[in-house]
């Protein structure tokens, strides 16, 4: 299903697990990054739109966590302009406690599709393990190209 | 032209004051009828030919019934009258004739009846008719407008008060009595300041001070101790009237009592907050999730049963973090939504108040990509006013301007002094007011916002809340570039 040859493998296992935290809240990014790593996750971050911006153009992660309310660009703008500027098709979970789960705004970018899930904060941690898994098994592989 | 029929040959003398009177008789405003023994006229004057509408031929010599209108007769007795007049030689005080002479407007007469003597014996009668038509409507209208003041005072929603020109009260009307519960009768020669609230007192005496010189006073809310005990604000406007000498000899004041009013405003104010606490939700909704996910979070790892004693104690640290920093959000909040303090004033110091308020709606700023940059002078601004709805004001203009600049912006806050006054500045870089606009801003339920959106009282309330602290709020703006809010109060 994967690459062909094992070092293409290693790299895309690798790439595979790496997820991506977009929260402007150092603390919210702490808990995270310390949730997925103790689960054999690999976290990078951004505590901006335009920052994660530039990280998804350079490297593909296999999972991006979105906060609704960024500084600079609001959460679901985000989501359309990554979908646009950049190459990333990896799943979108939208993270936040601006609104609630029936939300009219929630529903609607889950059917679209945008995000393929929403977790509320404050987060309950085993929630969020299986939307993440969920979000990985239910999405495309990612094809690396050496 | 009337005659004095004479067989006597005149002296120069006797003819000159002969015309005399004749002239007399001709100039004078009434209608005077010369009658003999026997009721025949004698001489009637112009007076009583033009308002009889009659002919000196066909009145001179004619018999006095003749002469008279029949009803007129019957009504007034007058033969019988004239006919005493001759007998007993006194005169005679009359009544009101009412009479309509064909083709001109009814007219009304007061008629008196005088002997004239000759050597004791009464020669003829002189009968005296005087038009008192525009009199007696003078009087009727005169009457009428008294009796409709009278209405108004008596039937007045507001306060109507009339006192010397020391302040003593000489009337006191029905809504007097109602509102404060004392009678016309209690008050009565009391001073007004009397009344007033402790704290009113001499602000009331100075007014009429003021007033008793003869100087206009700015109407003003002053409270009244009703008799139960109750204070009663009383918006008062204030005027005096001078008598002939012109000297100021009473004071009027009316007042109305704004216990309703009051009310009410509280009651919108409190709708007002709770909109904005509507707007302000959404921001608190996620601050408050943050620190409380990063606490959650931590606990959850906590019982997982974190080994590492580092990571165990950054645990213990970020839930005791985040549970004060969302309990200092809670706060801020409670802050907010508390009820105003009716509209009590004390001096209070401007500066923090204009902090505060700016700070408890950085979040939605913050959210809005909006940088607030606030400038406060080095020393505190100490106005006379009431704190909570100084801040409404400003969360008022905050929120308007976050509202004008929905893709960022920059919003500026200042406080500073000019000429005696503390100057508050909101100034935003958003949608601006269109000039059209600018004049109804300040109008109740004005709103450019979508239906549902505003209220269009947030202003309008501003400007009465600034109005009642005897402060101006003005409103500069470029359409596209901004607008800036000013208001300046008073210091002390």
């Amino acid at each position: 299903m994967m690459s062909k040859d094992s070092a293409s493998l290693r790299q895309a296992s690798a790439q595979r697990d790496t997820i991506l935290i977009i929260d402007d809240e150092p603390g919210v990014r702490w808990s995270l990054r310390h949730l997925l790593e103790s689960n054999g996750f690999t976290v990078a971050s951004a505590s901006s739109g335009v920052e994660a911006l530039k990280s998804l153009k350079a490297s593909t992660f296999r999972i991006v966590l979105v906060d609704a309310k960024l500084p600079d660009i609001d959460g679901i703008n985000l989501a359309r302009r990554i979908r646009v500027e950049t190459p990333c098709q990896s799943p979108l979970i939208l993270v936040s406690g601006y609104f609630y789960d029936d939300d009219a705004v929630v529903s609607e970018v889950l059917s679209s599709g945008l995000f393929a899930a929403f977790a509320t904060k404050p987060i309950v941690h085993d929630d969020l393990l299986l939307l993440i898994r969920n979000a990985i098994s239910s999405a495309a592989p990612i094809v690396v190209e050496n | 032209m009337a005659r004095h029929v004479s067989s006597n040959i005149l002296s120069s003398s006797e003819k000159w004051h002969e015309q005399l009177y004749d002239m007399l008789l001709e100039s004078i405003p009434s209608s005077v009828l010369l009658v003999d023994r026997s009721l025949r006229v004698i001489s009637a004057n112009r007076n009583f030919l033009e308002k009889g509408r009659r002919s000196e031929r066909s009145t001179t010599g004619a018999l006095m019934n003749d002469v008279f209108p029949t009803p007129i007769l019957e009504s007034t007795k007058m033969e019988a009258k004239v006919r005493r007049v001759f007998e007993q030689g006194e005169l005679l005080r009359g009544d009101q004739i009412t009479y309509r002479a064909p083709g001109i407007p009814t007219r009304i007469y007061y008629y008196t009846v005088v002997p004239v003597k000759a050597e004791g014996r009464v020669e003829c009668a002189m009968i005296l008719m005087d038009d008192i038509t525009e009199k007696v409507r003078l009087v009727e209208q005169a009457h009428l407008v008294q009796m409709r003041l009278a209405n108004v005072v008596e039937y007045a929603n507001d306060l109507l008060v009339s006192a010397d020109a020391e302040g003593c009260i000489v009337t006191w009307n029905p809504a007097a009595e109602r509102v404060t519960g004392f009678s016309s009768r209690d008050v009565q020669g009391r001073a007004m300041f009397d009344l007033c609230e402790h704290g009113d007192q001499e602000d009331m005496k100075s007014m009429i001070q003021q007033l008793a010189r003869g100087k206009s006073v700015r109407p003003r809310e002053l409270r009244l101790i009703a008799s139960s005990g109750a204070l009663i604000p009383v918006a008062w406007a204030f005027s005096y009237m001078r008598d002939e000498s012109g000297k100021v000899s009473v004071l009027v004041a009316v007042g109305r009592d704004l216990t309703e009013r009051h009310a009410f405003e509280a009651q919108l104010a409190q709708n007002v907050k709770l909109a904005a606490l509507g707007v302000m939700a959404g921001g608190i909704a996620h601050e408050l999730r943050n620190p409380l996910s990063v606490s959650y979070s931590a606990a959850q790892f906590l019982n997982e049963g974190a080994q590492d004693p580092e990571f165990h104690a950054e645990c213990v640290q970020k839930i005791l973090g985040g549970i004060e920093r969302a309990s200092g959000i809670i706060e801020n909040l409670l802050r907010f939504s508390r009820p105003s303090e009716g509209g009590n004033t004390k001096i209070i110091d401007l500066v923090p108040v204009v902090r505060e308020t700016t700070r408890l709606l950085s979040n939605q700023g913050a959210l809005q990509k909006i940088t607030v940059t606030e400038n406060y002078p080095a020393v505190s601004a100490f106005i006379n006013g009431n704190a909570s709805q100084l801040q409404q004001v400003l969360m008022n203009l905050i929120f308007n301007a976050y509202a004008a600049m929905p893709d960022g912006g920059e919003l500026k806050i200042a406080v500073f002094h000019e000429d005696g006054r503390a100057v508050i500045v909101v100034r935003d870089t958003g949608c601006g007011i269109a000039e059209a606009n600018r004049a109804k801003i300040f109008d109740p339920f004005f709103t450019t916002k979508a239906a549902g959106s505003g209220t269009g009282l947030g202003l309008s309330i501003c400007h009465t809340i600034i109005s009642q602290h005897e402060g101006s709020i003005d409103v500069d703006s470029v359409i596209g570039k901004g607008c800036t809010f000013t208001i300046r109060l008073s210091t002390k």
